[in-house]
């Protein structure tokens, strides 16, 4: 064992850096400048021969790699009466096999590697992952691209795969919290939006090897993917190595662009949506309330980011966690939600969860919130505790490791962001005024469009009790709609 | 401060035989005078610095009557101090007083009414009247009060400095508060954090109760199996302070008093029972000095704590719950395992792996030959005074779950009198070589592994581990199986979904 030589000059009493004095209050310390340089996206990314964008970068710090491979498309493009077939097509690509390789010997193979290896779909976009390694990594590849190249779905595996899917089905009107995010998608988006078109038991039961061979083939291509990888590799051996890996499927040119989806042409009618979950633990009610919100390319999204920090979205600091839960012990967890959609919008919500008894009162306090931030804005001192947390932060919001950066940029390609986002993400929060927050509440909040999702146990919540002075009805329209049937999601009697 | 004591440079063992695969930890340690340790790991890749510190406090320390006030003390040092969370000190004491006073009033009423409960009488009716009256003094104390303080303060002021991740967790054996800074700004994280520790204001008591309340609503008494797994884990352990839940029994919740809270505060949360952790951006020479300038004013109270005596005895004979929820079906069975830093605790970890993932020793034979269930999972949850050996299943719509135990505890069995091969030896292995290595990704997740064996040991023991973990043998995993998994140390939980009529 050695010292480090940083420790030696502690042993040998190093200088005291700065004076010995405690100041009374911490508005008082004084920092030296902190310097940090977006990285360079331009210098990361690579071209690869086949035309897929690569985002690599060297990080020799720990033996791992880590990879993503993100693919363009997901669940959004299931064809009609299949849905969850993306799921379970991403799944088989995991553990159905392969033409040469039996899916046994590929779980054997990567647990004996300690690699973790994964294939996941989510609405506009899915991702096959790697972390290996870094003396595996040629195996990991290996593995993994004919897993994503020649799988074969075998029917044992599906079978095993369906019935797992079908009993999670049965458990989606278990939690509140699984009903409340449902619910909340529908109301928001409408039935029609292809968030809402979720798997039942008829369409995973529909779902044939034949589906998944057709989703694979229209979805897993060198063409739709973008790369993302950091770790203990040599930048110009990955990319060969992917470069062969990708050369054995045919060649198509890449697509380029960013990833869409539909418009959002829902509008939610307003109205308390009440959805009663019966059972005697059930003591605490879920309350989203909310309308519809902005993607990211929306030119105010800075200005509407700070405001939702100010509001709710910024952890305790925010106003709703001020006054619902440290002024008046009434929740827990509770905050808004104004992030921009990354393909297309985001509801604006505010999200909270308060025993039965209070859920009405808490939910006037958060409209108390709402109607303040339009009405009054916020003060300088605010704005500028917001804008100093994100110019602060920045680097750990996005580049706080080497993976972290592969993936904010391979991300901000798939997104079509525009290449000056990051680089221009300060300064377009450090100009702000107040002006412009009270505007863009204005502009985006709107109590009169709000609709809610109440789940819990709907009488008690009604009922409200002598201390809370305010009754859900005072608040709005209450509607009462039966829970889906987990299995055919057709409402119950 | 003492001289300095140790600097350390330590190695983690190579993996397997390839030596490119080794990779350092270099972790520098040093005590103050007053006994509170500090850790620093330097990674300079990002003007982040990840601050956090430790206390060796959880709810092991607790007793029944103040179940949960470890974790209702962590919500209380966000609070504030005389600086920090008010504008006017002087009045916010005087107010706190007055709000002490009433609240004594109000207990002596919820006392009677538990008395009366425990007659089966009704609260008589000036009982009632009494209460009103007094709760609308404590109230009117409480908006008053209000004028005064500034709310989430400390939060405020770390996240205006692009603090990230501020927050702070409780468990058996520790409490653990953190925030990721910029590298620019370690000297506010000393200031602040040696602030409330020195001189914590317990402001907004008996309000945050209703928070925690809302708390344990929200993660246990309104979710489908809460109170069930509650329960269980408090079967598990059947003398051990372990044995109730980090958030306290509901009941519990609602009396705690200023008075608990302080004797805990003056017990527990003296300068040697905590560490610093730094990891990131740092200059050690400047984090030293910091350290001294703040950390050293905090107090090592005299007296020590009550060692924790209890031993959980050896289990007689199997233990079973069987429970009806609007849940998926499940089946679990768990031994008690040992410590996280006792001489088998690598061997258990290796063994619980032999039973987990696709390739394990569960999944096919259950879930894919017998079709007897959907999914399983296996655990060996290491604490400071024992652990937990936990393999889980989800039993598949319709199968036989007496059948399913049986085909699961033959394998447990077999293992017990078979052992292990070499090659599930050297895979096990692997997965927990290639998973600590994983763990080091990132600051936070350096300073979770120190800190975990901080609070369970001494950050030493992490490379114990490691080494451990190189050295275990088939036989030593054989040996663990039969003297740990035995069948009269088995706890099994069988939950089922229950009907609808």
């Amino acid at each position: 064992m050695r010292l480090a030589p940083a420790v030696l000059a502690l042993l040998l009493g190093a200088p005291l850096l700065r004076g010995q004095e405690i100041p009374p209050r911490p508005e008082q310390l004084k920092y030296p400048p902190l310097k940090f340089e977006v990285p360079d996206a331009a210098a990361i990314r690579t071209t690869l021969s086949n035309g897929t964008p690569a985002y690599l970068i060297e990080d020799p710090a720990l033996p791992i790699v880590d990879l993503r491979i993100i693919i363009r498309g997901g669940s959004f493009d299931e064809p009609a009466g299949k849905m969850g077939v993306a799921d379970l097509t991403a799944e088989l690509l995991r553990t159905g096999g392969t033409e040469s390789r039996d899916p046994n010997a590929v779980d054997e193979e990567i647990d004996f590697l300690a690699a973790n290896v994964a294939v996941a779909v989510e609405d506009v976009s899915g991702s096959a992952t790697l972390s290996i390694l870094s003396k595996d990594l040629d195996k990991g590849l290996e593995i993994l691209m004919d897993l994503l190249r020649n799988p074969v779905f075998r029917q044992d595996k599906l079978d095993t795969l369906k019935a797992q899917t079908l009993d999670g089905l049965k458990s989606r009107n278990d939690r509140t919290s699984s009903i409340e995010a449902r619910e909340a998608n529908l109301i928001f988006y409408g039935p029609e939006y292809p968030l809402n078109r979720l798997a039942t038991k008829a369409s995973i039961e529909s779902i044939t090897r034949e589906d998944l061979k057709a989703f694979h083939a229209s979805w897993v291509h060198p063409s739709r993917f973008i790369v993302a990888a950091a770790g203990s590799f040599r930048k110009s051996e990955l990319v060969s190595k992917l470069e062969a890996a990708f050369a054995k499927w045919p060649a198509k040119p890449a697509v380029a662009g960013p990833v869409t989806a539909p418009n959002v042409a829902h509008a939610a009618k307003p109205g308390i949506y009440c959805f009663n979950k019966e059972g005697k633990n059930i003591t605490q009610g879920r309350v989203t309330i909310g309308h519809q919100g902005i993607d990211v390319h929306h030119p105010d999204v800075q200005a509407i980011r700070v405001m939702s920090y100010i509001l709710g979205a910024g952890g305790f600091s925010s106003r709703l966690m001020q006054r619902v839960r440290t002024q008046e012990g009434l929740a827990y967890d509770v905050r808004s939600d104004l992030r921009p959609g990354l393909v297309y919008p985001f509801p604006f919500k505010l999200v909270f969860q308060s025993k039965n008894e209070s859920c009405a009162y808490a939910a006037k306090l958060c409209l108390e919130e709402v109607d303040r931030i339009r009405a009054e804005g916020v003060s300088p001192e605010e704005l500028k505790a917001a804008q100093q947390f994100y110019l602060d932060a920045f680097p750990g919001l996005f580049f706080s490791t080497k993976m972290q950066v592969a993936g904010t940029y391979a991300q901000a390609e798939l997104l079509g962001l525009p290449k000056d986002y990051y680089v221009t993400y300060r300064e377009k929060i450090a100009k702000l005024t107040p002006a412009d927050i009270k505007r863009v509440a204005q502009e985006h909040l709107h109590p009169s469009k709000f609709a809610w999702v109440v789940v819990g146990n709907i009488p008690a919540i009604q009922a409200g009790d002598n201390v809370h002075p305010v009754k859900l009805a005072d608040l709005g329209t209450v509607v009462s709609i039966p829970l889906a049937d987990p299995f055919s999601l057709e409402r119950m009697k | 401060m003492r001289a300095l004591i140790l600097g350390l440079l330590l190695a983690m063992p190579c993996l397997g035989q390839d030596r490119e695969s080794g990779f350092k930890l270099p972790v520098q340690e040093f005590v103050l005078d007053n006994g509170l340790r500090v850790l620093l790991v330097e990674r300079h890749d990002v003007p982040r610095v990840f601050c956090s510190l430790w206390w060796r406090v959880g709810s092991v320390n607790e007793r029944p009557g103040v179940t949960g006030l470890s974790h209702f003390f962590e919500h209380m040092m966000f609070m504030g101090t005389d600086v920090i969370g008010t504008t006017d000190a002087v009045k916010d004491a005087e107010l706190n007083a007055k709000i002490e006073k009433v609240m004594g009033k109000i207990r002596e009423v919820k006392l009677a009414r538990l008395e009366a409960k425990r007659r089966g009488l009704e609260t008589p009716a000036g009982e009632d009247e009494l209460y009103k009256i007094l709760m609308k003094e404590y109230e009117g104390y409480v908006e008053e009060q209000k004028k005064t303080i500034v709310p989430e303060h400390l939060s405020k002021i770390f996240q205006a400095n692009g603090g990230t991740g501020l927050n702070a967790t409780t468990s058996y054996d520790r409490t653990n508060y953190f925030v990721e800074l910029p590298a620019n700004k370690v000297e506010l994280f000393c200031w602040l954090e040696s602030d409330r520790f020195l001189k914590p204001v317990f402001r907004s008591f008996y309000p945050e109760r209703d928070v925690v309340k809302e708390e344990r609503r929200m993660r246990t008494d309104s979710t489908p199996t809460g109170l069930i797994h509650e329960a269980y884990w408090s079967m598990f352990w059947q003398a051990h302070p372990y044995k109730w839940p980090v958030l306290g029994w509901m009941s519990d919740i609602d009396q705690y008093t200023l008075a608990d809270a302080q004797r805990y505060y003056d017990t527990h949360y003296s300068a040697q029972n905590g560490t610093a952790i730094f990891v990131g951006d740092v200059q050690p020479a400047e984090i030293q000095e910091l350290c001294r300038r703040y950390f050293g004013r905090l107090k090592r109270f005299p007296g020590e704590r009550d060692a924790i005596v209890t031993q959980e005895p050896d289990q007689p004979a199997e233990r079973r719950m069987e429970a009806e929820a609007e849940s998926k079906d499940e089946l679990s069975v768990q031994w008690h395992g040992p410590s996280a830093v006792h001489k088998d605790s690598a061997a258990c970890d290796l063994m619980m792996s032999v039973f987990s993932g696709r390739s394990g020793r569960l999944f096919r034979p259950l879930v894919e030959d017998k079709k007897l269930a959907l999914d399983v999972q296996s655990y060996f949850w290491s604490l400071r005074y024992g652990g937990v050996l936990n393999l889980g299943v989800a039993p598949r719509e319709g199968a036989d779950v007496r059948a399913l135990e049986k085909a699961l505890l033959e394998i447990v069995d077999d293992v017990r009198k078979n052992g292990i091969t070499e090659r599930e030896l050297d895979k096990v292995r692997n997965q927990q070589m290639a998973d600590l290595v994983r763990g080091l990704k990132t600051n936070n997740g350096i300073a979770q592994q120190l800190g975990y064996f901080e609070t369970v040991g001494t950050y030493k023991d992490f490379f114990a581990y490691a080494k451990a973990l190189e050295t275990v043998t088939a036989a030593d995993v054989k040996r663990c199986a039969e003297q740990y998994l035995k069948p009269t140390g088995r706890n099994v939980l069988v939950v089922r979904r229950k009907e609808k009529k």
